[in-house]
């Protein structure tokens, strides 16, 4: 079983227990006591199951159980052990003086006491905030929320005992009238005097009891006003104070010259909304750097010199250009408020660097991003080795770059929809760049051909083998080099198992219509990267000793996002721009544990450096090394990633499903002596250790 | 007071079909078009709990109160069941059948709702209906007159 169905499976639990206690204490306060009774014998029997998934959780990770093994299960395991010691023994004894009763003409179960169904209830409570506290909290659980879950039970527990104990009598004739079945809670006949009410020993007792529960939740909210640190030093040194040069992130520009040989690229961008037609006929109201979708197809050779200028005609919320996966300096690295100011209509910025990292990227705007990349603002970068096209000018290629959107559900390969053909002699060495631009992963399938996945993000894989029908899982912003030899039958790539779009190689220039042979892909195993290719020596390993380590911890829960409160999604409990940031100094080996505790896959993405997988939920990668800078942690998995602080900066550290980012999962990794002037996205007021804080993902 | 807002709770789930059905014809990415029923969902789940404690301190029956708590329940089972649908289907966008059968329960889980809702609104005006009826016939000397007038919060509103 993975983590992630263990986690559905105690969710599933624990949803149960709160029903059966919650069942057990309304058919006792209906006084059913034989129905009562076996309820709270299943309820038993619920919370025993509930404590076994709990250990079993417990022992993929302490991250996955904490709320519950020091507040959930404590609270319901006291609770429901008193109403098992106390409301049993009278459950049991009513349903016998019942039976008794019966043969003696009284009304069955008429000798509850209220107080049994008010123990039950108050397991059911007790059941519920356990539950609640796992949804909406998570971890790291707070002394606050503790205090809070406990005092809203004893809360809860009052009321129904002052509801159970004093039935509202003036409503009985109502509830007679109206009750067809006859077994109302406030049956008129049991009570039709109250009196004034409450004794005073009861009164005082609820008031001694309300005093407390006030209390506790007073002192619980009053917790969650406590100061917040705003950083994280993972274990390493804090800011240095004084010592040691400050830079601002605006002089940590890009080379000014290309390599030796290299050639100054120039490009200009222009972000502006237009309608684009597809293939299909379809039209899209897109948002496009230059009118079209995908943007323009930016390409250098390793050495030369990119220069991009962006200019912004009409899109309202302004743009920036992230350079995705390409480890640049951090004045380029386009983040709004962080390392520039958003460039507004008719304003510009000029991105200068040098293309010295070879592979497949992609560039998209940093922008209020979850909608400026799904309406159309990426493009792609593909770097390609000097000297490459010498030395294989005799043999024929074909060069695919295959970046992947989705237009409100219509998927777009490159710039088609639907099917997208090309001609292929028998022979020729095709190389196929897939880019997940969504935010939602992909799965494709090659069929036809054996094929070697080369690279991964980018960064070229060691020996990686040859395979055959398997899937490739492409996480949202990832990218796969494919390559094989183009063979004498037709190719398919298949995405998302719809066989009618992808891409379709034909070994000559036949008629378009000859079929490949693609079988049931659906059913191919998924390609295991960290089991793919053969290791090779790495700088460092999952045995080096890292100088910082940090621990994000990924849900849902409610936080405050952007200074409102929202159901995230959470780092460690906490949302964007709350998340403390994360310190590291130059030269630092710095490790990320990240866990997801939640249902939602997250395709976790740090700027401006790749990091290399350590392992995956506790299994050390055993291929190739893979270096990675968008890597999807899937529900209830762990991964253990290194990298090292060779890139100084303000680095955005974030999910990489754009919503996601929006909604909170989003923080900063700052290198100690490095500042901002940028103070989001609509003001350039420079002081200090500036923050940018409202800029939007 | 009570019967006012369980009538109010129920209109507001008539609302919600309202918004699921336009939500599923609308061209809008899915998320857009669902927002504001996602968002009118957890409106509706703290509506029902709040409901759930007024019928609590106003002595509505055992029984209306428990039905009350059934409506905030049942919404929570809603979320679930759109979690759990989405997290069986998570590749590309496309769900599975698993996730497809799974998430059809939404919608029988959404009659359901409106049904407790249904009654719970229907029980509480016929309660203050009566309970109103109670007040103008009541000569003095009824035995119920001191319960009337020990509880201090009236359902009647």
């Amino acid at each position: 079983m993975t983590t992630g169905q263990l986690i559905i499976a105690d969710h599933v639990v624990a949803l149960l227990s709160v029903a059966v206690w919650f069942a057990a204490g309304a058919t006792a306060a209906a006084r059913r006591a034989r129905l009562a009774l076996g309820l709270l014998a299943a309820a038993v029997l619920v919370t025993l199951a509930r404590a076994a998934t709990v250990v079993m959780l417990a022992g993929r990770g302490w991250w996955f159980v904490q709320e519950k093994v020091l507040l959930g299960l404590p609270m319901l395991g006291a609770a429901g052990l008193a109403a098992v010691l106390i409301a049993g023994p009278r459950l049991l004894s009513a349903r016998r003086s019942a039976r008794a009763g019966i043969s003696a003409g009284r009304a069955p179960g008429g000798g509850i006491p209220a107080s049994s169904a008010v123990l039950l209830l108050t397991a059911g409570y007790a059941a519920l905030a356990g539950l609640v506290v796992t949804f909406l909290v998570g971890y790291p659980l707070s002394w606050s929320t503790a205090l809070i879950a406990c005092s809203l039970v004893g809360a809860g527990a009052l009321l129904t005992a002052r509801v159970v104990a004093a039935p509202a009598d003036t409503t009985a004739g109502a509830t007679d009238a109206d009750d067809t079945t006859g077994d109302a809670g406030s049956a008129p006949t049991q009570a039709p005097h109250v009196g004034p009410g409450l004794s005073r020993r009861r009164f005082i007792s609820l008031a001694g009891g309300g005093a407390v529960v006030a209390g506790t939740g007073t002192t619980g909210v009053g917790l969650l006003f406590m100061p917040a640190e705003s950083a994280a030093t993972g274990g390493g040194p804090g800011r240095s104070s004084s010592s040691g040069p400050v830079v601002s992130v605006t002089d940590l520009r890009g080379a000014g010259a290309p390599a030796p040989g290299g050639t100054r690229r120039q490009y200009e961008l222009t972000a502006q909304t237009a309608t684009v037609r597809l293939p299909s006929g379809r039209e899209l109201d897109a948002w496009t750097y230059n009118g079209q979708v995908p943007g323009p197809a930016i390409t250098a050779v390793e050495g030369d010199l990119v220069e991009v200028t962006l200019s912004n005609t009409d899109i309202d919320d302004g743009v920036t250009l992230h350079w995705h996966g390409y480890d640049l300096a951090c004045g380029e690295d386009g983040v709004p408020g962080l390392t520039q100011d958003v460039v507004a209509p008719g304003e510009e910025f000029v991105y200068r660097f040098r293309a010295d990292q070879v592979g497949t990227y992609w560039y998209h705007t940093h922008q209020v991003s979850h909608r400026g990349v799904r309406r159309g603002l990426y493009g792609t970068l593909v770097v390609t080795p000097r000297g490459q096209q010498v030395d294989d000018a005799d043999a024929q290629q074909l060069d695919l770059t295959l970046p992947v959107h989705t237009f409100d559900g219509t998927v777009v390969l490159a710039d088609q929809d639907g099917r997208t053909d090309h001609t292929a002699a028998a022979g020729t060495k095709v190389r196929l760049r897939l880019i997940n631009t969504d935010s939602d992963p992909h799965r494709f399938a090659l069929a036809g051909t054996p094929f070697r996945v080369t690279a991964v993000d980018g960064r070229d894989l060691h020996q990686p083998g040859e395979v055959s029908d398997t899937g490739l899982r492409l996480p949202a912003g990832g990218r796969y080099d494919l390559v094989f030899v183009m063979p004498d039958i037709p190719v398919a790539l298949v995405l998302d198992n719809d066989h009618a779009g992808g891409l379709r190689l034909h070994p000559d220039d036949g008629p378009a219509g000859a079929k490949p042979a693609v079988g049931d892909t659906f059913g191919w195993p998924e390609l295991d990267l960290l089991r793919y290719g053969t290791p090779a020596a790495v700088p460092f390993d999952a045995a080096s000793r890292a100088d910082r380590h940090f621990t994000m911890v990924l849900d849902r829960g409610v936080a405050m996002v952007d200074g409102r409160p929202a159901y995230a999604h959470t780092v460690n409990g906490l949302g964007h721009p709350s998340i403390p940031d994360q310190v590291v100094a130059e030269g630092d080996l710095v490790r990320f544990t990240v866990v997801n505790r939640g249902l939602d896959t997250h395709p976790w993405h740090l700027h401006g450096h790749p990091v290399l997988i350590l392992s995956r939920n506790g299994t050390p990668s055993s291929g190739s090394p893979l270096w990675m800078d968008t890597f999807d942690v899937r529900p209830g998995e762990v991964w253990e990633v290194a990298f090292k602080a060779n890139n100084p900066g303000i680095w955005m550290n974030h999910c990489h499903n754009l919503p996601h980012a929006h909604q909170g999962m989003m923080l900063q990794l700052r290198y100690d002596g490095v500042t901002t002037p940028f103070h989001g996205s609509h003001t350039a007021h420079a002081t200090g250790t500036a923050r940018g804080r409202s800029h939007d993902q | 007071m009570f019967a006012g807002l369980a009538a109010l709770l129920a209109l507001v789930i008539v609302v919600q079909f309202f918004l699921a059905a336009s939500g599923a014809f609308d061209t809008a990415p899915k998320d857009e078009s669902f927002q504001i029923h996602r968002s009118l969902g957890y409106v509706i789940l703290l509506f029902a709990a709040v409901l759930t404690i007024v019928a609590a301190l106003t002595r509505m029956p055992g029984r209306l109160i428990g039905m009350t708590g059934l409506v905030a329940g049942l919404v929570v089972v809603q979320v679930l069941i759109r979690e759990f649908a989405t997290a069986l289907g998570d590749t590309g966008g496309t769900s599975t059948t698993a996730g497809q059968l799974i998430f059809g329960l939404h919608a029988v889980n959404g009659l359901i709702i409106l049904a407790v809702a249904g009654r719970v609104a229907q029980r509480a005006r016929a309660l203050s209906r009566s309970a109103l009826a109670h007040r103008r016939a009541g000569t003095g000397d009824d035995a119920r007159v001191s319960g009337q007038a020990a509880g201090p919060a009236q359902p009647a509103s």
